[in-house]
């Protein structure tokens, strides 16, 4: 390296931060494509050669005049890919390849293409994408930041104001203040157990051994979830930035970043970021004049959903198997190597430069007393709008799922919705005006967890789902205690009767009985929190677990051993589809004569239904045997 | 031909009559024991039925048998390399069709021959199975044609553990030279801290972790080969055994789950012919699930190779992996 790229002062930042912005005012035009992980599986990477072929093509030769942005995800997956024109800040949705030279064209003209706009109920367009009622509803003070960041670019960072929080809290703070004045905040933790970050910080500052380790928790192993990655990916810097100020805080000088390799994106922003911050003098030694050192290390997890869990973190990253331990000690006294070591979620540090920015009492004006800013949900399953959300604590489930999510699917009726991943609990339709705190929620049974969403329509089949959560749970358990790992085992077989229909009457006693205990006994949170799907599924849905054991019947119609395909004869055409589909020829008939399903040979794969045309939409499900003992009884009620 | 559709005709019937549900697994197992020439044992059910019906489990043919053999449809034919072996009991005059087996030694032939010892039992049912079978047969035509479609499947099978054996010799023979492992454990430093992140690399590199190269890492890093294979077993990512050109991950997360992934991924077992986990025989496709691919909006969503595709039909997947051929 020629050039001395490195930092020295906030005055040092300040300027550079001008000279960038200077510089994005004056490109005629900024392309901002999202390359988030949902967009990039509808090939948002061809929107960006093909961006740069139009460049070329028009002969545009200043590098400074169109500036291309692929920035991190922007939450509403599921209109992607997303693109962006400023200065206009023109909102294109579903963009294709094709797309592409027609929005460069009139984008030079400044015109609008009006076909790719959102479109509202009336079906007017709407340009910008703060309108869209899917934003229109959320506070997004970590998410917005994406919009204008290239996730590989430390210079559009910089430019937004980045670092420049770290250069407050090393040059006008001490360590006690940074520590008092996140206490103020209220931030709780963002992974899950929502521990206030201020006091975790002051245990481990005060805590006496050294050297002092910090770590930030992405190993997001959630099915449904991904607000970290959307985070880590889109914008690592302000992640950086917030482990760092952790780290002058409790006065550490090593820091890692467990991350998933599930996540390759991800990992290789998180490097790419690291040694531009390294570069410009932002990690290392004597970090912005101040005589700070720190270093960061990526520790990537090789798949195991244990692993999260803060002991067994620490024990994964030390190199062996991760496996908790029992806590009487917390991590923030003997952790990593057995030194005070402080864990915290991607999100908890991506608010910290906020917080220090803003102060303690902007963060507090978000949110309710005890839970305070914003959190961010990824929104998934049967919903109209799937995506990341960010919304301010206190807001209703009835808000997050009807206004910014759009209601159901297909315009089916809601049943129940699933929070805080595999360790939380079902929410009933009559539960839905709680507010999303971290207190509300644990109150209703489940938890806030890390933040996933999955919403639930009718034909969904909550015995089927707990089964579901448990198999995860039962997988992923490291069988270092024997509740969580023959506890999990039992409560699985237990629901495996119940859904071929042999359940037995004492079966859902049994299962309260289990989930009490490995609530009481388990080692760590993977154990003492599993229950909770089968708890709240039992209180919420009784009604659903006695129509399987007493009446063989899956009133969802979702577990394939207790119904059966059955054509409408008035309504099959006899065109053949479903014919040509069945994976082992049950379908038999003559054409244009209505066809018949031999239930015998019948698998329920369930594939007949799907090409069924929807004119005659013929086949159907059917549920509902009289029981006449375990595995008897063919008569339909 | 037509007689065992008779005989299946009656298996229906009397399965019916004891108030089990005919199922299509149930039913192919009974198939494959009235075409075969001899007892089986679960393993080599297990085996055959996959042919058939590729997303079955070893569990299911068990517990088909247990289920069977209780209603009196199928008899245990003594034990051949301390395995269980079934076969088929004739319901039609009360005699089992294959003479050799235990029960019948020491029921309606007890006066014959008096069997001691767990080896002469197994060398008279070999001795006799072949020709019983073939005299008192009804069908010898079928039973001859039978005997050749199994004799290709072994060879056949003995062919494609020879493809597997070469290829493994092959990757490991390319891997002989350790330059690149020590390459790996350079840029981690040599710290036995950095085991799972050297895993990991090697991983990446190879595909999988050949054993040689795990047994040099412990010699190198002073790590015990039993500490190594904790690690390896432990964590979902390492793989053991040698894997497809193309992996094939398909989505069971939440989100996906309750879109149908279910569904998806029965649609793919039935394309591929494999099991979740397992390697096709040509060494072209692995197949695997994974627990959120972080684009639930597509779900139910499969990756194939690099590309996501969303809800893919039988017909699209059998075009996909065409194309990838």
């Amino acid at each position: 390296m020629t050039v001395n790229n490195k930092i020295n002062s906030l005055q040092d930042l300040q300027k550079k931060a001008k000279r960038l912005q200077e510089q994005s005012d004056n490109a005629d035009l900024i392309f901002s494509i999202c390359s988030g992980p949902g967009c990039k599986a509808y090939n948002s990477e061809d929107l960006y050669s093909a961006i740069l072929e139009e460049i070329k093509k028009n002969n545009i030769k200043e590098k400074d005049r169109i500036i291309i942005r692929r920035t991190g995800c922007h939450g509403y997956c599921e209109m992607g890919p997303i693109v962006i024109v400023y200065p206009k800040d023109i909102c294109y949705l579903k963009v294709k390849k094709e797309d592409i030279p027609e929005i460069f064209s009139k984008a030079l003209k400044g015109e609008v293409v009006e076909r790719l706009l959102y479109k509202d109920d009336k079906g007017n367009p709407i340009i910008k994408e703060s309108d869209i009622p899917f934003y229109k509803f959320q506070k997004r003070i970590l998410l917005n930041s994406h919009l204008k960041i290239d996730s590989k670019s430390i210079d559009d960072y910089i430019m937004s104001g980045g670092y420049q929080s770290l250069a407050r809290a090393l040059g006008e703070m001490s360590p006690e203040e940074v520590i008092e004045e996140v206490k103020k905040s209220g931030l709780r933790g963002r992974g899950g157990g929502g521990f206030p970050t201020g006091v975790k910080w002051e245990t481990t500052r005060n805590a006496k051994s050294e050297p002092k380790y910090i770590i930030v928790n992405a190993d997001e192993g959630d099915p449904g979830a991904y607000m970290d990655r959307g985070i880590l990916e889109g914008n690592p810097h302000s992640v950086l930035e917030g482990l760092m100020i952790g780290a002058y805080a409790i006065g550490s000088n090593m820091g890692f970043v467990y991350v998933r390799q599930e996540y390759p994106i991800t990992v290789e922003n998180l490097n790419i970021a690291i040694d531009q911050a390294r570069e410009y003098g932002l990690i290392g030694k004597n970090i912005l004049g101040s005589g700070f050192d720190f270093d960061i290390k990526v520790h990537k997890g090789a798949g195991s959903y244990v692993s999260g869990e803060s002991s067994a973190l620490t024990t994964a990253i030390e190199g062996s198997v991760g496996e908790p331990r029992l806590k009487y000690i917390h991590t923030s006294v003997s952790g990593l190597l057995g030194k005070p070591t402080n864990l915290n979620n991607v999100e908890t540090f991506a608010n910290v430069p906020l917080i220090i920015r803003n102060g303690a009492d902007w963060f507090r004006s978000m949110g309710t007393k005890t839970s305070t800013g914003t959190k961010i949900f990824s929104l998934v399953g049967k919903v109209k709008n799937t995506g990341l959300v960010e919304v301010p604590m206190g807001i209703s489930l009835r808000d997050i799922i009807f206004k910014i999510g759009g209601g159901i699917k297909d315009g089916k009726k809601f049943k129940a919705v699933q929070t805080g991943g595999p360790s939380g609990g079902v929410i009933p339709e009559e539960l839905l005006d709680l507010p999303v705190d971290f207190d509300e929620l644990n109150k209703a049974g489940s938890m806030m967890g890390s933040g996933g969403m999955v919403v639930m329509d009718e034909s969904s089949c909550m015995v089927n789902v707990a089964h579901y959560f448990l198999k995860f749970l039962a997988d992923e358990s490291c069988g270092k205690c024997v509740p969580c790992r023959e506890g999990l085992r039992q409560m699985l077989y237990i629901y495996e009767r119940i859904m071929v229909g042999k359940g037995r009457e004492e079966d859902l006693v049994l299962l309260e009985d289990l989930s009490m205990l490995l609530k009481e006994a388990s080692l760590c949170a993977l154990g003492t929190t599993a229950p909770n799907i089968v708890l709240t599924t039992l209180k919420y849905f009784k009604e659903e677990y006695e129509a399987h054991i007493y009446y063989s019947m899956c009133p969802a119609k979702m577990c394939s051993q207790l119904i059966t395909y059955v054509i409408d004869k008035n309504k099959c055409a006899g065109c053949g589809s479903c014919v040509k589909i069945c994976p082992v020829d049950a379908i038999k008939g003559e054409s244009k004569k209505p066809h018949v399903i031999d239930t015998e040979i019948c698998i329920k794969c369930g594939s007949c239904i799907e090409v069924c045309p929807e004119k005659y939409s013929a086949i159907e499900k059917k549920t509902g045997l009289v029981k006449e003992g375990a595995g008897q009884g063919e008569k339909e009620l | 031909m037509e007689s065992n559709k008779r005989n299946i005709e009656a298996y229906k019937q009397k399965i019916k009559e004891s108030g089990f549900r005919i199922t299509g697994t149930r039913m192919l197992i009974l198939d494959i024991l009235l075409k075969s020439s001899k007892a089986l044992n679960a393993d080599e059910l297990f085996f055959l039925a996959r042919k058939k019906q590729p997303g079955i489990g070893l569990a299911t043919i068990y517990r088909t048998l247990k289920l069977l053999e209780k209603e009196g449809l199928i008899i245990r034919a003594g034990y051949g390399d301390d395995r269980a072996k079934y076969t088929i009991k004739d319901n039609r005059n009360g005699i089992l069709k294959d003479s050799t087996s235990k029960s019948e030694q020491y029921g309606s032939d007890k006066n014959k021959i008096k069997i001691g010892t767990g080896d002469r039992l197994k060398t008279n049912i070999y001795r006799k199975s072949g020709t019983i079978n073939k005299s008192t047969s009804d069908n010898f035509e079928d039973i001859k044609r039978i005997d050749t479609i199994q004799n290709q499947l072994t060879e056949w099978l003995g062919d494609l553990n020879k493809i597997k054996r070469e290829k493994e010799s092959v990757l490991e023979e390319a891997m002989e030279d350790f330059g690149k492992v020590d390459k790996i454990m350079d840029r981690h430093n040599h710290e036995k801290g950095n085991l799972i992140q050297i895993l990991l690399d090697i991983q990446n590199e190879y595909n999988w972790l050949p054993r040689h190269i795990l047994l040099y890492i412990g010699k190198k890093l002073d790590i015990p080969l039993t500490n190594i294979y904790g690690i390896t077993t432990f964590y979902k990512y390492f793989n053991l055994e040698p894997q497809g050109k193309y992996s094939i991950v398909a989505c069971v997360g939440t989100a996906c789950h309750v879109r149908g992934a279910m569904n998806l991924l029965q649609r793919i077992t039935n394309v591929l012919g494999v099991k979740p986990g397992d390697t096709t025989g040509d060494f072209r496709f692995t197949l695997k699930t994974v627990n959120c691919l972080g684009c639930c909006a597509l779900g139910p969503v499969v990756m194939i190779g690099n590309k996501y595709y969303s809800n893919p039909s039988t017909g699209q997947l059998k075009k996909i992996l065409k194309q990838l051929s």
